[in-house]
């Protein structure tokens, strides 16, 4: 299939491009052709696609055994850069101007509220970065000198989908007097934007990258 | 009079099925609307979908295994109120889930009061609620926003703790809020606490 049509099929996808390195201007490239020019695995490429098109989709064991874990590795990663350096800021731009005439107190609130978000986001990203990823990475090289990080056995993102659905109600329902209303629609559309795509991103964690580990696990013992 | 209320009856034995029918009907004020006599999954689905103001289930269609959770069930698939009918015996913890209990040995006119009281308790409490949050659900948010926990929330307004819990699972459903920072924002904005009382 060209890559060009599984595009036009969900656009959603678009948000994956940026992610695996494959920048528009790829001609007539098949989705196999695409992947091989940046390193990537079409198997690992296509499983990601399918969690973004399908709501509540589940990889079957089968497929999860074709899946590259570096792949997965690298297209986490790229998603946290993504977060970090263009979503969570442009949302606190987005944020700050909506209520640059709302008085003081209020502004501070809802602003507060976004930091503690945005920070529990940072700090979820670092222990990812810094303990578990490093583990596949060991896992799958089958390192003598596994350091195994303090893990939970799932990755604990339930507070932070809590929090960003509780900022879209209180911007959707409860925007303070004063607040610029045409910005107060482009930060819900951001909100939900983020959401779904965290949604995603968590699924790919849950379902994909944590029975890797087991698995590994498992075959190492 | 107002139209005729409608029943759903998930009822394995068509002898009492067909009885409280002919009940219903005699009494005129309720309708049949429909009658299971299990719940598969196209009865599920159906459930999903009937407009009732009522549901009258025999809990035996569930196993033991899966009916203390049955009432949990039938909610997840229909949100109107939901009446029991005994007819083999069963635990009273399993009973309690229902919004009330026919016995097979009432008389017609309890069976007719216990299914309207069961319908109008539903309506009584969302509907002259509205959506808006009640003063004690102001008050119960207050002490959330203050970081009370549910105990001394509790003891203040000396009410269970349970209740505590009822009102702010309502706050939340409400607001749609779920998290005490988001809650604390929200008591902010509405102007409920004041910025001194949470820093």
């Amino acid at each position: 299939m060209k890559l060009s049509d599984l595009i036009d099929l969900n656009p959603d996808l678009l948000a994956i491009l940026g992610r695996t390195g494959i920048g528009p201007g790829f001609g007539e490239a098949t989705v196999e052709e695409a992947c091989l020019g940046r390193g990537l695995d079409t198997d690992t490429f296509l499983e990601v696609c399918r969690v973004y098109t399908f709501r509540d989709y589940v990889p079957s064991a089968a497929a999860l055994e074709k899946v590259r874990p570096s792949d997965i590795i690298r297209y986490l990663k790229l998603s946290h850069n993504y977060y970090v350096s263009t979503a969570l800021t442009s949302l606190r731009d987005a944020i700050n101007k909506m209520l640059i005439s709302c008085d003081e107190k209020r502004k501070r609130v809802i602003f507060r509220f976004f930091e503690e978000y945005e920070k529990e986001m940072l700090k979820h990203f670092e222990y990812e970065e810094e303990l578990v990823f490093p583990y596949v990475g060991a896992l799958s090289s089958k390192a003598s000198d596994i350091v195994v990080p303090p893990m939970e056995r799932e990755f604990e993102h339930s507070s932070m989908g809590e929090k960003i659905n509780d900022l879209k109600n209180i911007v959707l329902k409860y925007l303070p007097a004063g607040s610029d209303s045409d910005t107060a629609l482009e930060v819900l559309r951001r909100l939900y934007d983020l959401s779904s795509d965290i949604a995603r991103h968590t699924s790919i964690e849950d379902n994909i990258l944590l029975p890797i580990i087991k698995r590994m696990e498992s075959h190492g013992e | 009079m107002a139209s005729k209320k409608s029943l759903f009856l998930i009822i394995p034995s068509m002898i009492v099925a067909r009885g409280l029918e002919a009940i219903f009907s005699e009494a005129g004020e309720f309708r049949v609307e429909g009658i299971l006599s299990d719940l598969s999954r196209t009865g599920e689905s159906r459930l999903l979908n009937v407009d009732a103001d009522a549901v009258i289930i025999d809990p035996s269609v569930f196993d033991s295994g899966s009916r203390p959770g049955g009432r949990n069930l039938l909610s997840s698939l229909n949100p109107a109120p939901v009446v029991a009918i005994e007819t083999v015996l069963s635990s009273e913890e399993d009973l309690k889930q229902y919004d009330a209990v026919i016995n097979l040995f009432d008389p017609p006119s309890a069976i007719i009061r216990k299914v309207r009281s069961a319908i109008e308790s539903r309506q009584e409490s969302p509907r002259t609620e509205g959506e808006e949050l009640s003063a004690r659900e102001k008050e119960i948010l207050i002490c959330v926003a203050k970081g009370m926990l549910n105990k001394e929330t509790a003891d203040l307004y000396n009410i269970s703790i349970y209740t505590v819990i009822t009102h702010r699972k309502n706050i939340t459903r409400k607001t749609g809020i779920k998290t005490v920072a988001g809650l604390t924002v929200y008591a902010l904005l509405n102007n409920l606490i004041d910025m001194n009382s949470v820093e």
